[in-house]
This record gives structure tokens, C-alpha cells and sequence, in this order.
């Protein structure tokens, strides 16, 4: 579904990224661990369209997206869950959701509603709170909240860039749960995860990446129990 | 002086409509078009010619101004346009702050050209509604300002209905909060930085037209009104539309209360106006912080 071919980015004079490629079949889980500045989030971001490549190809369901701008390649059906959350904090809890069917809410309104009601349904604090503004949302519930939004365009193909990061263990749990969840659902999902043994715990497959190169691939379960992946990454 | 502020609120709220374009573009993609003042001088004059055009065609008043509007609108947004893709795009690559000079540098421009067209000299623009005044007890109003002040409400009103309440207006502040975030939703915002230019084209043009049989026009009034408008936005705080009414509103009675005085007060006392507020509350009026949580 997702192929990413000897893709190449730099910031600057820095290489971030130095040819990296990495497959992802439909259906599947797929894991991205690493530590801070391995390109983790540089890679979800070259998938995207928010960063250039400098060299590389990336196709999505066999159609080339590199080089097309960002806001091209989400209607192609990829939702990507920002680091950082990045909600619009100004707006309410609903008008983000909105936003998230941006490009479906003209043709389809009936179905976008059906949509938010789901979402609701996923995360019933989000309907509390559905008039709130997002910025004042916790941390937890802003992450409801960007993965919803991102849901909210119904993608095939859906990018979770540390969906985890500065939560409390429940919130953790909650979200990674929900991961599982929408794969039972039939969502592709490319994760990226500091949390190295709960990310492998829920995939099928990971790549482990290091100083913007794959250093290894492979079964989640194999990698789980990799000695060097072991001492590496999961601090054993 | 109950006088000064009627006559206040009325060019206040002209201000107010004209700042609001700098807070489109201000918060769109953190630009603005310091040629604002020009682009209403524009609008005046290209109002103005429209409204003779039509009006010596025989239609009748209401259709005439409502049809010098449209024109007017239609014209700017093109220029806003214009403006967005030859002068502040290509720009943002080279140098960040490219913009300032190339919107002034684009306002010398039109200020000359339409030197060239309409002249030196200042041109009466005689309200479409006539000079006759209604009195309400000691507080004459004209027709026109009455007009004014109706435009202003339903501008206003379309304004914040458009920026609060539909999906577009959500999506220019979605881009205004975040861009990268707001592509990830699909919208484009490039496509967003063009329709905040051309709305902020659209508002100072109708500024023009009204603000024409107030001051007269003439190729150099805008600067004056650019910057009065500029001083309005900050004053309420350049990220709050609300605010940026006030500002406006303050201003204009504040404007027309000192030239009760003296008239050589007026400009002072509107620059007065915004050192104090910038010393004391350097966000304006009603702007505001928004923290982010991580």
C-alpha cells in the first residue's frame, strides 16, 4: 500500500533522512522505534508532504505522492496525528473535527456526521466537551482529539507520529488500545513510538530506525526479543 | 460633543473596517498590506468614476450604489490577488520579512498611477444620498453616514459570521493557527494567504467608498486613513476582529472630540492614543496569548 524508496531528506546541510525505505501492506501494523533524532518523525513527515525529499521515491497505492503538496496527498487517503497533537487550539473540540473532514463535509455531509457521532462514540469526552476550546483540553484529551480529527476524513492509511508522548500511563493504555481497535476496523497504520515494548507489543511488523537509516526490520515478536533491539531500545 | 462622538463613531467604524483587513492577512499568514491606505484610495476612485458612469446611465440610486460595490469589490479582491501572488509569495522564499517593502513599493505604485489617471487635485465625490441632514435633537446626521453606519453593521456582521461560523472562515483560522497542521486536513494554505488578501482588498475598497464624500479623494489620501486604520488594528489588538472594532470606534470619537478643541490635535491625539496603549498594553485592547500545551 505504502512503499518509501531510498528517500533522502536534509535539513539544511544535515541529512536526516539517508535512503530509507520501508513497505507497509495494507491491513498491517506497522511499528517505526528509534531514538530522539533518528528521523522517526522526519520520515512520517516526507510521507506526508510536509518536508521535501531531496532524493527517493514514495508511492501510495501505487500512485507516486512525493513531491505533491500535503493538502494533495490527504485526500489520497492518508491521516497523519501530527507530534505535539498541534489542534487548534483556538477553535472547539467539534469545529477541529470539522476541520478534519474538510474535504468530505461538502460532498458528503450525511456521512461526515455519521462520522463525528463515531468519533464521539470512540472518545465520549470529546462530546462532553465537544463546545470546548481545544486548547484547553489536557494533554490526553488533545490526543483524542488529533487522532480523531485525523479520523474524521476516513482515511485507508493512517500515521501516528508518538501518540504517547507526555501522557500519564492511562492515557497510554487508552490510546494504544485504541490503535489496536482501529486496526480491528480495517485502518493500515504506520506508528511511530518512543515506547519502544508497548509500539512492538501492538504491531505486526517494525523497522528500527537509526541516524536517519533502517538499522533493522522485521516481526514485532522476533524484534520484541532481538538481543540488540533488547538492549537498545527497550532498556532490559 | 455629543456631535463629535456620533461624527466619531461613524469614521471610527470606517476604520474598523479597513483594520479588519490587516487582521485577515495578519493572522492568515502573518503578512499585511502596508499599501492598505492606497488600496482604499483606490477604491474611492474607482468608486467614484463607477458611480458617475452608472448613475448618468439613469439607474436608479439604491442600484447604483449597490452596483458601484460589486464593481468595487470585485475589482480589489483581483488587486488583492494580484497582490498575494506578484508581491508577497515569490517573496517569502528569499527574505521573511520581504513583504513590508514590497507592499509599500506596490503602494507607490498605485498612489502614481492614479496620479496619472485622476490627477492632482482633489476630487469632490458628492454622496450618492444627497447633503441632506437629519437632526436628532442637538445631533445632526446625514444621510450618508447614516449609510455608513448600516454598512458597517452589515459588514461587520457578514465578517464575523464568515470568520466564526462557516467552514471557510474555520479552515483561514485553522491555517492561522497552524499551517502545516491545517494541510494535513486537506486545505491548501496558499490557497487561503490569496483569499485573505483578496478579502482585505474588498474591505479597504469599500472603505473607500465610504469614506469618500466624508473626506474627499484625492491620490494621496490614503496613507493618512492606511495608517489611522494601522493604529486602529493595534490598538485592539491585531488578532481580535472585536478588538480591532473598538480600536476603531475609540479612535474616531477620540479623533473627533480633540479637533473640538483644536483641529491640529486631531492626528496628535489618535497617535497619542496608541503610544499610550503600546506602553501600557503592548497586545492591544482585547489581544490575546493562546498557550500551547505539550
Amino acid at each position: 500500500m505504502l512503499s518509501v524508496n531510498n528517500v533522502r531528506v536534509h535539513y539544511g546541510m544535515a541529512e536526516a533522512l539517508r535512503g530509507v525505505n520501508l513497505q507497509v501492506a495494507k491491513g498491517e501494523v506497522v511499528a517505526l522505534i528509534g531514538r530522539n533524532g533518528a528521523g522517526k518523525t522526519t520520515l512520517l513527515k516526507a510521507i506526508t508532504g510536509l518536508v521535501k525529499l531531496r532524493e527517493g521515491e514514495i508511492h501510495f497505492q501505487g500512485k507516486r505522492i512525493s513531491g505533491m503538496p500535503a493538502h494533495e496527498i490527504m485526500r489520497l487517503g492518508i491521516g497523519h496525528v501530527p507530534q505535539g497533537r498541534q489542534v487548534f487550539g483556538d477553535q472547539t473540540v467539534e469545529d477541529n473535527l470539522i476541520l478534519g473532514a474538510y474535504t468530505k463535509i461538502k460532498q458528503q455531509p450525511r456521512q461526515v456526521r455519521e462520522w463525528l457521532e463515531r468519533e464521539y462514540t470512540r472518545f465520549p469526552r470529546l462530546k462532553e466537551r465537544a463546545k470546548q476550546m481545544a486548547g484547553t483540553l489536557s494533554g490526553g484529551e488533545q490526543q483524542m482529539l488529533a487522532l480523531s480529527r485525523a479520523l474524521m476524513s476516513d482515511p485507508e492509511l493512517l500515521v501516528l507520529d508518538e501518540p504517547s508522548m507526555g501522557l500519564s500511563p492511562l492515557y497510554v493504555k487508552l490510546i494504544l488500545d485504541t490503535v489496536t481497535q482501529l486496526r480491528s476496523e480495517g485502518k493500515t497504520i504506520l506508528l511511530v513510538e518512543q515506547l519502544a515494548a508497548a509500539a512492538l507489543a501492538i504491531s505486526d511488523r517494525a523497522y528500527v530506525l537509526s541516524s536517519g537509516q533502517v538499522e533493522m526490520s522485521g516481526a514485532a515478536d522476533e524484534l520484541l526479543h532481538d538481543e540488540k533491539v533488547v538492549r537498545t531500545y527497550l532498556g532490559a | 460633543m455629543l456631535q463629535a462622538i456620533v461624527s466619531g463613531l461613524i469614521l471610527g467604524s470606517i476604520y474598523a473596517i479597513i483594520a479588519q483587513g490587516y487582521y485577515i492577512t495578519f493572522v492568515t499568514n502573518r503578512t499585511m498590506n502596508f499599501g492598505q491606505g492606497d488600496f482604499l484610495m483606490l477604491g474611492a476612485l474607482v468608486g467614484l468614476t463607477t458611480l458617475g458612469t452608472v448613475t448618468s446611465a439613469g439607474m436608479n440610486l439604491f442600484v447604483s450604489v449597490l452596483v458601484t460595490m460589486v464593481v468595487v469589490a470585485a475589482a480589489m479582491a483581483m488587486l488583492g490577488w494580484g497582490l498575494e501572488r506578484g508581491a508577497i509569495r515569490p517573496l517569502g522564499h528569499v527574505l521573511s520579512v520581504g513583504w513590508i517593502l514590497s507592499t509599500v513599493a506596490v503602494s507607490l505604485m498605485i498612489r502614481n498611477i492614479a496620479m496619472l489617471i485622476w490627477g492632482r487635485n482633489v476630487i469632490p465625490f458628492p454622496s450618492p444620498f444627497g447633503d441632506e441632514v437629519y437632526r436628532f435633537g442637538s445631533v445632526g446626521i446625514t444621510k450618508h453616514e447614516i449609510f455608513v453606519a448600516i454598512c458597517a453593521i452589515v459588514i461587520m456582521a457578514c465578517l464575523f459570521f464568515f470568520l466564526n461560523r462557516s467552514l471557510l472562515g474555520k479552515a483561514l483560522a485553522a491555517v492561522a493557527f497552524n499551517p502545516d497542521a491545517a494541510s494535513l486536513m486537506g486545505i491548501n494554505p496558499r490557497r487561503m494567504a490569496v483569499l485573505a488578501f483578496a478579502l482585505s482588498s474588498m474591505l479597504a475598497g469599500v472603505g473607500g467608498i465610504l469614506v469618500g464624500p466624508i473626506t474627499n479623494t484625492a491620490f494621496f489620501m490614503g496613507a493618512t486613513l492606511g495608517l489611522k486604520a494601522f493604529a486602529a488594528a493595534i490598538i485592539g489588538g491585531l488578532t481580535n476582529p472585536l478588538g480591532i472594532l473598538i480600536g476603531g470606534l475609540l479612535l474616531g470619537v477620540i479623533e473627533q472630540v480633540f479637533s473640538l478643541y483644536s483641529s491640529a490635535y486631531k492626528d496628535a491625539s489618535a497617535f497619542l492614543l496608541i503610544l499610550i496603549v503600546l506602553i501600557f498594553m503592548p497586545q492591544g485592547l482585547l489581544g490575546k496569548k493562546v498557550k500551547e500545551k505539550f
